[in-house]
């Protein structure tokens, strides 16, 4: 707690002002003015609160000491342990721009088109449930600086004769790319940061930790090296298109198929250790049973991302009435004998079956977590290397299809019986109709269990960070 | 007196029955059953035309069936025929022999195909664009369930009515096709909406590198450049003229067209739809 000197309450960061201000006197204070003891710059550490859910393991840290009463990863309203620890600080932190107003209005107006989603997630109550969290980033600077020599050709055709002319091309570098930002929390999943961001770095001001009053932050746990390859990537293909741009080499095409490492010899691309950096997230947890769902606006931009379930009551009414304008369409354009309904409903179960397998794919990558780098850092940081590398894209093994429920099996059936029909041909239209009956069964039931994997798709796994205090049984 | 009018060729054909009752005395049943039956309505010039070459109607039958296809030739021409032997498939045999019988000219025709165990209505000119495909499919649709009980006068019966309904400017029962479509409906509503459903719930995409970069503080100079040439290739590679001609060529072969059948080619009008039996 950061005490007004005017009246000893609690100071806390006013985003409007972009100062630290007073509750009771409205005293407003410049954050850097206002320091403990053990906030001095030359300090590598600072002073936090840690509290631990007992539910999950998830930890956010603050600079107040008051209780915190839900947990803002799995959503459990539960009295958070609390304990000071030290805590290493940050370079640079981006303050939050938009208020708590601005964020709620923000994800209003996402939710204003998301018209099946639940009521509750629309729900003032829950809405109002939108905490700032910082979330820690490492920010990568990449620097290249030297002579640079590439390859070239030129192909062209005179008469019968096939040219290619080849070139040496050269220059002198001098590129610059800093603050490539990294979410370093395994708790902040990676498929959220990427949807919120990108935040902009040229707001970016030097940490202070009375910038925290009044907001949580939370721990970074994931190597800086994780991420270290894919900003030395995207700096090198950067640099070499911009070197392709250049109007002496545009009728030339450079055939430098280097690799990684051999391209950043010739860029002389060098990446130092990056920055801690901790940048504003609104963030909110909706929990439903055993899942949870998140919701986050970027506290600076005012960009949303969020989980957003489908309610099955909502999209059958919806259903039903767009199967109205169909139907009229139908009965305008076509007149469709039984058989040709079959063979329809057919492909559509077809088409549903594959949807179907196409989303469970989905959802067992992400309740998995296999393409959140963080996570699979955490994870399985023994089995991996520092990059983690070996967890990302790897096939989903088909028992894992099987785990996530048999709503494939209508369209399936669906599809046997229309088969079955076509192959038995009879003659009454009572048994194509009742195929395309079947089929209608199939696809919808198909469709409703894809809606529900869906629903798992929109929401999350509860987290366990198997962090020290971390217990689902809790 | 409307009523009166109509059924003054009804009369003339029962008349016309009754007046030469020497003729049918001296055949045989069997002969009196292949007799097709001919009736030209003398206000439009449209005829009647019923042939039972598959002997499926009794007398008493083809003759009220004769009777009760006058009201369409009002529209156009009316054929009724059943056959016991076809080498072709029933939709083809039923345009070919309407324009056998009636060229181009206005008209339908019901046509019973025990060989491909069918029934299929075909019609031609004006009376085509009422008794469209879709709705000689329905009435064959709501009618095939005779043919299957043997009931082959009923079939026909209802058809004509039916088109004769059509004609008249009524409409006709089409439960299979609501049926057939509310099912369609609902699955490709259930398909729709759960994309719109999807769309509508979808975040914005992960940013695209150039965002990225846009938010970062960037610098890149590239001083002088240099070009130099290092080395020439020389490859003989001839333009060939033949290469791209030779696809082009596949369409002047073989042109099959569905319509070119048995007949002479030309252009074929009308058509229809059927129902297996």
């Amino acid at each position: 707690m950061y005490e007004c000197p005017n009246c000893g309450g609690n100071l806390k960061f006013d985003i409007a002002t972009q100062q630290l201000k007073c509750d009771y006197c409205l005293t407003q204070k410049d954050p850097y003015e206002i320091t403990k003891e053990k906030d001095a710059e030359e300090n590598n550490l600072f002073d936090v609160t840690v509290f631990t859910c007992p539910q999950c393991g998830g930890e956010i840290l603050s600079t107040d000491t008051s209780i915190a009463e839900f947990c803002s990863f799995c959503g459990a309203s539960t009295i958070l342990t609390s304990r000071i620890r030290q805590e290493k600080r940050p370079s640079y932190i981006i303050p939050f721009q938009q208020t708590k107003a601005a964020c709620k209005q923000a994800y209003i107006a996402k939710m204003r088109r998301a018209i099946f989603a639940p009521d509750e997630l629309k729900h003032e109550k829950y809405i109002d449930g939108f905490r700032g969290i910082y979330i820690p980033y490492w920010a990568y600077s990449v620097s290249q600086k030297g002579s640079v020599h590439l390859k070239g050709e030129k192909t062209y055709r005179k008469g019968d004769y096939v040219y290619t002319d080849h070139y040496d091309l050269s220059g002198d570098i001098d590129a610059g790319y800093h603050d490539l930002s990294y979410d370093a929390s395994s708790s902040f999943s990676d498929t959220i940061s990427e949807k919120i961001a990108p935040f902009d770095v040229k707001g970016t001001k030097r940490f202070t930790p009375s910038f925290l009053s009044g907001f949580y932050a939370d721990t970074a746990d994931v190597d800086s090296r994780l991420y270290r390859n894919d900003v030395i990537r995207l700096a090198n293909a950067t640099s070499l298109d911009a070197i392709r741009k250049q109007a002496e080499f545009r009728d030339v095409t450079i055939t430098d198929k280097k690799t990684a490492p051999s391209l950043s010899n010739t860029l002389h691309t060098v990446c130092p250790s990056p920055e801690r950096t901790l940048y504003p997230v609104w963030f909110m947890s909706y929990r439903k049973g055993d899942r949870v769902a998140y919701a986050t606006v970027n506290g600076q931009t005012g960009k949303v991302a969020a989980d957003i379930p489908i309610d099955i009551r909502k999209y059958l009414l919806g259903t039903i009435l767009l199967a109205l304008p169909v139907f009229l369409l139908l009965n305008f354009l076509f007149t469709f004998k039984p058989a040709f309904t079959l063979v329809l409903s057919l492909l559509l179960a077809v088409f549903t079956l594959v949807l179907y397998l196409v989303e469970i794919n989905q959802i067992c990558r992400q309740d998995l977590r296999t393409e959140d780098r963080g996570f699979q850092f955490k994870q399985f940081s023994n089995e991996t290397d520092s990059e983690g590398k070996n967890h990302g894209k790897e096939k989903i093994p088909p028992t894992e299809f099987l785990k996530y429920g048999k709503g494939f099996l209508g369209s399936l059936i669906a599809i046997l019986l229309a088969i079955w029909i076509f192959i038995f041909n009879p003659v009454s239209d009572l048994w194509y109709y009742g195929g395309a009956i079947a089929s209608l069964a199939g696809v919808l039931s198909t469709v409703m269990a894809i809606i529900q994997k869906y629903n798992v798709l929109a929401t999350r796994k509860l987290p366990q960070f198997d962090r020290k205090g971390g217990d689902d049984r809790a | 007196m409307l009523k009166r009018i109509k059924k003054i060729p009804l009369i003339l054909l029962l008349i016309g029955c009754f007046c030469f009752p020497q003729t049918v005395h001296a055949e045989t049943e069997d002969e009196l059953a292949l007799d097709p039956i001919v009736w030209e309505n003398p206000e439009t010039g449209y005829k009647v035309f019923l042939e039972d070459d598959a002997q499926l109607l009794s007398p008493e039958n083809r003759t009220q069936l004769a009777a009760e296809m006058q009201q369409i030739t009002a529209y156009g021409n009316v054929v009724f025929k059943s056959i016991s032997y076809n080498s072709y498939s029933a939709s083809f045999y039923a345009g070919d022999f309407y324009h056998d019988t009636f060229g181009q000219s206005s008209g339908t025709l019901f046509l019973i195909d025990m060989d491909n165990r069918e029934i299929y209505i075909f019609s031609d000119g004006a009376v085509y664009k009422t008794i469209t495909t879709s709705y000689a499919n329905t009435i064959t649709d709501n009618v095939y369930g005779y043919a299957s009980r043997g009931d082959y006068y009923g079939c026909a019966s209802n058809a004509y009515q039916q088109i004769h309904s059509l004609l008249a400017g009524r409409k006709i029962a089409q439960p299979m096709k609501y049926i057939n479509n509310a099912l369609l409906a609902l699955i490709f509503a259930a398909l729709i909406n759960y994309f719109l459903a999807k769309l509508l719930s979808a975040n914005a995409a992960k940013p695209s590198s150039s965002e990225i970069l846009s938010a970062i503080s960037t610098k890149f100079t590239f001083s002088n450049p240099r070009k130099q040439k290092i080395s020439q290739d020389k490859i003989y590679r001839p333009l060939s003229s033949s290469s791209s001609s030779s696809s082009s060529h596949h369409s002047s072969g073989s042109h099959r067209s569905s319509g070119s059948h048995r007949s002479s080619g030309g252009h074929r009008s009308g058509g229809g739809g059927g129902h297996r039996f």
